[in-house]
């Protein structure tokens, strides 16, 4: 609009070809501020496309087939023929075409090759087929031009039938409008150098695109090994980077110069001094000398003496490589028979030399055996043989081995007499004693046997099975006690125990029955063999419970079953207990349950009183105890049956836990009957949850068997909030995630040292060092140049290299290249240096 | 070269210089490649005590990650490593009695065999006026303050016996204990709890502690847990003055409280005979045992936290395992001896007081030892009224109703103290450090811990981004409305198709229709 005029001016125009339209994107037009004049910056914005030049491509023709003219009469006729022609024409001074064109046709009519077929059809009867229609017209039109006559006739318009054929129009250009029979020869011949068509724009662009992406992609790869050390790199120092501040020489601090009196003296002493090394020397004057000294000689035979040592040393290695690699078992049988004889010889000497040392053999023997029953791992329940277990029916080896194993166990196994303890010395004098005297057997054994079991274990025994304790990862210590121990009770003990008391009422309340088939055997009946199988049962009872229990999901609410190691025990113990249970009136009764208790309840010990005072006092108590008059303070609480009490809450404490869940559901109701009636309702999410989580609620109280206990059950839901639902990101398990929570890192936990490594920065700088990016001429040129001599380029990209100062000179050496030498020069020095002192020493 | 085999001994080489004498070199301390020292690896047995559990397996999502994660374990290794090695440093070795009739031996027996560092920890303070006391140690082994019941407090270094503090607090006092550090303790009063300083000036009254019979210190949370009169267990944090929970326990008076010190789970015994388990995050009980079928006298936690021990009004002592709940040993004593008061030491012996007697048991939680006799027996003067064993030192403080006294158990206390944990050498300096430190590391209260970290982009965003934003979602909106409408139009179109044979139902009309609220 005209500031002035207010009219409307169409004052812009943007004239294109239509052809062209599309690549005219956007016009605008920029009006100046005040809208003053009618001049405005008109701004388009165009697409340009540069068309790829056409060369012309060069006609390249066949090789003609010379040695057709090896027959006589063609070669005759070829002769005659270029004759022929030559002399039509004329002379030859200064024109060659002339003479070339019919040298040529007389040539591709003789030497045709074989590709093509003799030239002479084209004279033939196919040549009006090969002639097309507008090629013809075409030709046809410039005769007539050429007479000055229009030809209107026979317009032909459209392509052509045929392909298009560009050479008839390119050599008609040529030859300036004339045509001549021999161009149209040759236009079958050139059909595949027909110029392309050009590409369009958008091909064209999306090459360009390709190949900026593939030089670039190129370009970025390059740098991907280096990105990835350094992020790799569990430090980043960038202080150790060279920041291309230099030092120059005049910065250096001077040498030393002594300046007082004091100083002086001291410095000419010790400059006179030859073992003073100077800090730009290798060697102090004292050991180049010594060197020097060494004769020729000498150096030889120490050499000599060297490389002897080498070879001995390499010689050993080699054997032991080798037979470490042999794989024949009867070799390694053999290897281990052997071994076990020395041993065995070495034992027998021990015993006669070295006493101590024996004992200490022999205890290590019965920790062996301990373990070994311990284990089992030699019995047969084992990997090895399951697999093998079928096969040893059919195949001899295989059986051998189990019998080899079956043997090893037993003879681990096989109490040594060696180390016969002195109790079951006892046993054996008892045994003879019974011989010799029947009378007085009875209560003899029962005091001998009594009695160690009284003891129960002897420190050292008790320290081997500590040993053992942890070697089993500290879960014999648990509730389930590996040893058991009897009291002798003393004789007011025969009064109504009150814990069993307890026990029974507890089983009373809960279905589970707590056997106590332990308490009431009289002490006597455990003697020192029952004592081991126990403990072996109870242990290897131990060790699957700790596999059940890693991988229970669910550690907290540990079972308190001794698991048996297999299903089948399992199930044949659950029937045990079930006759427990249907017997448990004869069992309170007294009768002895024959069924051997699965856990053994908690046997009581009387705590002794130690003053003379006190045991005064307690036998004048028990004098007093027939004064039925006098009530205890157990007495006076008994009524209050605090045991049921709490049954019953516990109960009310379950039910109410327990998510109220009822399934209300009635066919037909809240639900259309008609037709489209599709059976019952399915639950809802939430119901579906409250159903799961009442299902687990019972598993886990039925899991915790003890009468006695009540954990709540939501206990955990504090912390369970915080948990994380999903194992994050680079974890693919839940293990994975918890190994790398399991390191404390904190100073509280883990010792100074511990704590800067698990704290260490991932990255460090210096305050004023500044961070160049890398230098991409640095690194892989130095990568090209040092990749067979050492990773110094890794070790420079990631910055935790522990010598930067190496580093630099590798990399700068083409730049400063004096100082870098003289460095290096200076570096071999040292180590050829070095090695002349290993020489000497 | 190293010998293999002799793993025991350290193998380390160090490179001495020849003698000059000989052609070496005097001043050159250029140390060869060779020379370098050689550690010995650590023993396997000893290495496995001190990972922390197994490494991870397996791989991670990506290659990269795989990879951080195998650095990431050796370090963890060399961890432990460093742990294992560092276990050399530990070099005092804790006292014990030898003998068959260790009890026999008396504290004056002690007091005449043993240094004179050791006699000044044997004493008695004769204080008939005000008792019985209650004692409580500081953390650090050093500090000791006691109340005696008719309200005389005081607070002391009882080894150099130099007095910090002495008051009467004109009211009863029903328990003392010291705060995080030796500058200020809790005293619970008739009515309320008060804490004082170490010059004996009262800081706070809190009256929500009300009639407190018990006080616990959580020194990691820095809560201070008290048990009243009226069946209220309260937790407060002394750090910031607020309660972070109380709960009432609705189970009676509560006189009897421990703390597992290894998970800071606070115990309650009942006079119905069970211990209840109690944390900050529930109003309901962690956990309940039923330990003794009649009235509980005491409950203590070992140092482990593995391991309970009660006694009860049935005159027997019980232990019980806290990881599975179940009872491991029981002892009865004889009539007329009623087991009283209870504590663990840092070693694991169990002092058990009994009226005016207190005996010491070795190995309680032994599952293949069990005493008869105890390790050691003391008699006071009057019955005793709270005894606990002092940390770091071979020491029990007894406080009974004439006073207080302090009897020497050998191999009692823990003999390597940590001196980050609690040093019982503190300067004052590092007194004030330790507090910030130990303040810094306080627990947080769980559920104030924002876990789930906020997406909260920086910055403001420009309008007309806002503007994108918000077409976008009525544009979602529209669009479910739309897909809305679009659904219950084919519904009913398919309903109607069904119900088209129905009659009474004119064609065409929704079968929904009588769904829908009737205007008319």
């Amino acid at each position: 609009m005209h500031p002035r005029s207010k009219q409307r001016h169409s004052i812009d125009l943007a004239i294109c070809l239509r052809g062209d339209i599309r690549d005219l994107e956007v016009t605008k037009v920029m009006r100046e501020a005040e809208c003053w004049t009618d001049h405005h910056l008109v701004n388009s914005v165009l697409t340009m496309h540069t068309i790829p030049t056409h060369h012309k491509k060069k006609i390249i023709r066949p090789p003609f087939n010379v040695s057709k003219l090896t027959n006589i009469s063609r070669e005759m006729q070829f002769a005659q023929d270029l004759g022929d022609r030559l002399t039509s024409h004329g002379h030859m001074t200064g024109k060659w075409k002339p003479v070339q064109n019919p040298c040529e046709g007389v040539r591709e009519v003789h030497c045709w090759t074989e590709t093509e077929g003799p030239k002479e059809n084209h004279f033939g009867d196919s040549e009006d087929d090969a002639v097309d229609e507008v090629a013809h017209e075409k030709l046809l039109n410039s005769l007539f031009a050429m007479d000055g006559k229009t030809r209107n006739k026979n317009n032909v318009r459209g392509v052509s039938a045929q392909s298009v054929n560009l050479d008839l129009v390119v050599h008609a250009k040529r030859d300036q409008g004339k045509i001549k029979p021999q161009d149209l020869k040759l236009k079958a011949r050139d059909m595949t150098d027909s110029l392309k068509k050009p590409m369009s724009s958008m091909e064209t662009e999306q090459i360009k695109r390709h190949i900026a992406r593939e030089t670039i992609k190129t370009e970025m790869t390059t740098w991907e090994p280096v990105v990835q050390e350094i992020r790799s790199a569990p430090q980043m120092i960038f202080s150790n980077r060279p920041h291309g501040v230099e030092m120059r020489d005049a910065m250096k601090p001077k040498g030393f110069k002594p300046r007082t009196p004091l100083e002086k003296e001291l410095f000419a002493a010790l400059g006179q001094s030859e073992e003073v090394l100077n800090p730009n020397q290798e060697l102090t004057k004292a050991e180049e000398r010594a060197l020097k000294a060494m004769s020729v000689k000498e150096a030889m035979a120490r050499r000599a003496e060297l490389m002897k040592h080498h070879e001995l040393l390499s010689r050993a290695q080699i054997r032991a490589k080798r037979v470490k690699k042999i794989k024949s078992k009867r070799y390694r049988k053999i290897l281990r028979k052997e071994k076990e004889g020395a041993e065995r010889k070495e034992l027998e000497k021990l015993q006669q030399t070295d006493q101590e040392a024996f004992v200490e053999r022999l205890e290590q023997l019965e920790k062996d055996r301990m373990e070994e029953r311990l284990t089992l791992k030699h019995r047969g329940g084992g990997k090895f043989a399951r697999l093998h277990k079928v096969y040893s029916k059919f195949d001899d080896k295989t059986r051998e081995a189990m019998q080899d194993m079956l043997q090893k166990s037993r003879e681990l196994t096989k109490k040594t007499e060696n180390v016969s303890s002195s109790d079951e010395e006892d046993e054996q004098a008892d045994v003879e004693m019974v011989q010799q005297n029947a009378a007085q057997d009875v209560a003899d054994s029962e005091e001998d046997e009594s009695r160690p079991s009284s003891t129960s274990i002897k420190p050292s025994q008790l320290e081997i099975l500590k040993a053992i304790n942890k070697k089993a990862g500290g879960w014999l210590d648990g509730p389930k006690s590996t040893f058991v121990y009897t009291d002798e009770r003393p004789a007011n003990a025969s009064q109504p125990d009150e814990s069993s008391d307890v026990h029974e009422r507890l089983s009373g309340d809960s279905q589970s029955v707590v056997p106590q088939g332990e308490e009431k055997k009289p002490a006597s009946m455990v003697n020192n063999h029952e004592l081991e199988s126990e403990n072996e049962e109870s242990s290897g009872a131990k060790l699957s419970g700790k596999k059940r229990t890693l991988d229970e999901v669910d550690p907290e609410v540990e079972s308190n079953e001794t698991a048996a190691p297999e299903p089948k025990k399992k199930k044949r113990k659950r029937n045990k207990k079930k006759d427990i249970d249907v017997d448990g009136n004869d069992e309170a009764s007294g009768a002895k349950a024959p069924a051997k208790p699965k856990e053994k309840a908690v046997t009581e010990v009387t705590l002794e009183t130690v003053d003379e005072r006190e045991a005064a006092e307690d036998e004048e108590a028990e004098v007093d105890e027939d004064d039925s008059l006098k009530v205890t303070m157990e007495e006076l609480f008994q009524d209050e049956d605090v045991v049921e009490q709490f049954a019953k809450e516990k109960a009310a404490a379950e039910a109410k836990a327990r998510p109220k869940f009822e399934d209300t559901r009635l066919p037909g109701w809240g639900s259309w009957a008609g037709p489209d009636y599709k059976g019952e309702k399915p639950l809802t999410k939430k119901q579906k949850r409250a159903e799961a989580r009442a299902k687990q609620l019972e598993k886990q109280q039925q899991k915790i068997k003890q009468p006695h206990v009540w954990l709540n059950p939501s206990r955990d839901d504090a912390v369970r909030k915080l948990q994380p639902k999903a194992v994050p990101f680079p974890y693919s398990s839940v293990q994975q995630y918890e190994a790398s929570l399991r390191q404390p890192v904190s100073r509280g936990f883990v010792r100074e040292t511990a704590f800067k490594l698990l704290n260490k920065p991932e990255v460090v700088t210096k305050l004023g060092h500044i961070i160049k990016p890398l230098d991409k001429e640095d690194i892989f040129k130095k990568k090209a140049s040092s990749d067979d001599v050492n990773v110094e380029a890794g070790t420079l990209a990631s910055g935790k290299g522990d010598n930067p100062k190496d580093r630099r000179t590798g990399s700068d050496n083409s730049r400063r290249k004096g100082a870098g030498d003289k460095r290096q020069n200076s570096k071999a020095s040292s180590a050829q240096t070095k090695q002349k002192r290993k020489s000497i020493s | 070269m190293s010998v293999k085999g002799s793993s025991e001994k350290t193998n380390i080489r160090y490179f001495f210089p020849k003698d000059p004498a000989k052609g070496g070199a005097k001043f050159s301390f250029i140390r060869k490649k060779k020379d370098a020292i050689e550690e010995v690896p650590v023993a396997e047995n000893k290495l496995k005590k001190w990972r922390t559990g197994e490494s991870s397996k397996g791989y991670a999502r990506t290659k990269f990650h795989s990879e951080k994660i195998k650095a990431r374990e050796k370090v963890f290794e060399k961890v432990a490593e460093k742990s294992a090695r560092a276990e050399l440093l530990c070099a005092e070795e804790e006292g014990t009695l030898e003998g068959e009739k260790t009890y026999q031996i008396t504290q004056n027996d002690i007091r005449g065999s043993a240094d004179e560092a050791t006699q000044q920890k044997i004493f008695d303070l004769r204080l008939n006026q005000f008792g019985p006391y209650r004692l409580d140690y500081t953390r650090n082994g050093r500090h000791l303050l006691i109340g005696g019941a008719k309200g005389h407090v005081a607070a002391f270094d009882w080894q150099t016996k130099g007095l910090h503090c002495e008051i009467n607090v004109m009211e009863t006092v029903a328990d003392v204990k010291w705060l995080h550090q030796e500058t200020m303790f809790a005293v619970a009063q008739k009515k309320n709890v008060f804490i004082y300083d170490n010059q004996g000036i009262e800081l706070h009254c809190l009256k929500h502690l009300d009639s407190a019979l018990r006080l616990e210190f959580l020194p990691y949370h820095f809560l201070l847990v008290s048990a009243g009169a009226k069946g209220y267990l309260s937790y407060l944090d002394v750090s910031v003055g607020q309660e972070v929970s109380g709960i009432c326990t609705k189970q009676g008076r509560l006189d009897i409280l421990t703390v597992n010190p290894q998970s800071a789970i606070v115990h309650l015994g009942h006079p119905n005979g069970i211990v209840s388990l109690w944390t900050p995050n529930m109003k309901e009980p962690a956990a309940k045992i039923l330990c003794h079928a009649s009235c509980l006298r005491d409950v203590a936690v070992d140092v482990s936290g593995n391991y309970m021990a009660t006694s009860g009004m049935d005159r027997r002592l019980k232990i019980f395992d806290l990881r599975t709940y179940k009872e491991l040993s029981r002892f009865q004593y004889n009539k007329r001896q009623c087991p009283g008061k209870l504590d663990f030491s840092q070693k694991g012996i169990l002092a058990v007081s009994r009226e005016n007697v207190v005996e010491l048991y070795k190995d309680m939680t032994n599952q293949a030892y069990r005493p008869e006799k105890p390790y050691l027996y003391h008699r006071c003067d009057k019955l005793v009224q709270d005894i606990m064993f002092c940390p770091y030192e071979d020491v029990l403080g007894i406080g009974h109703g004439w006073g207080f006294s302090s009897i020497v158990v050998p191999g009692a206390g823990e003999p390597n103290f940590d001196a980050l944990e609690a040093n019982p050498f503190q300067s004052k300096a590092q007194r004030k450090q330790t507090e910030v430190r130990m303040l810094l590391d306080k627990f947080l209260k769980p559920s104030k811990i924002d876990f789930t970290p906020r997406h909260k982009m920086k910055g403001g965003s420009k309008a007309g981004k806002v503007e994108q934003r918000k077409k976008g979602v009525q544009e979602q909106h529209l669009r479910a409305a739309v897909r809305d409408i679009v659904r219950t139009k084919q519904k009913e179109g398919r309903l109607n198709k069904s119900n088209s044979w129905r009659a009474g139902l004119p064609e065409g009309v929704s079968s929904l229709q009588r769904l829908k609220k009737k205007s008319a």
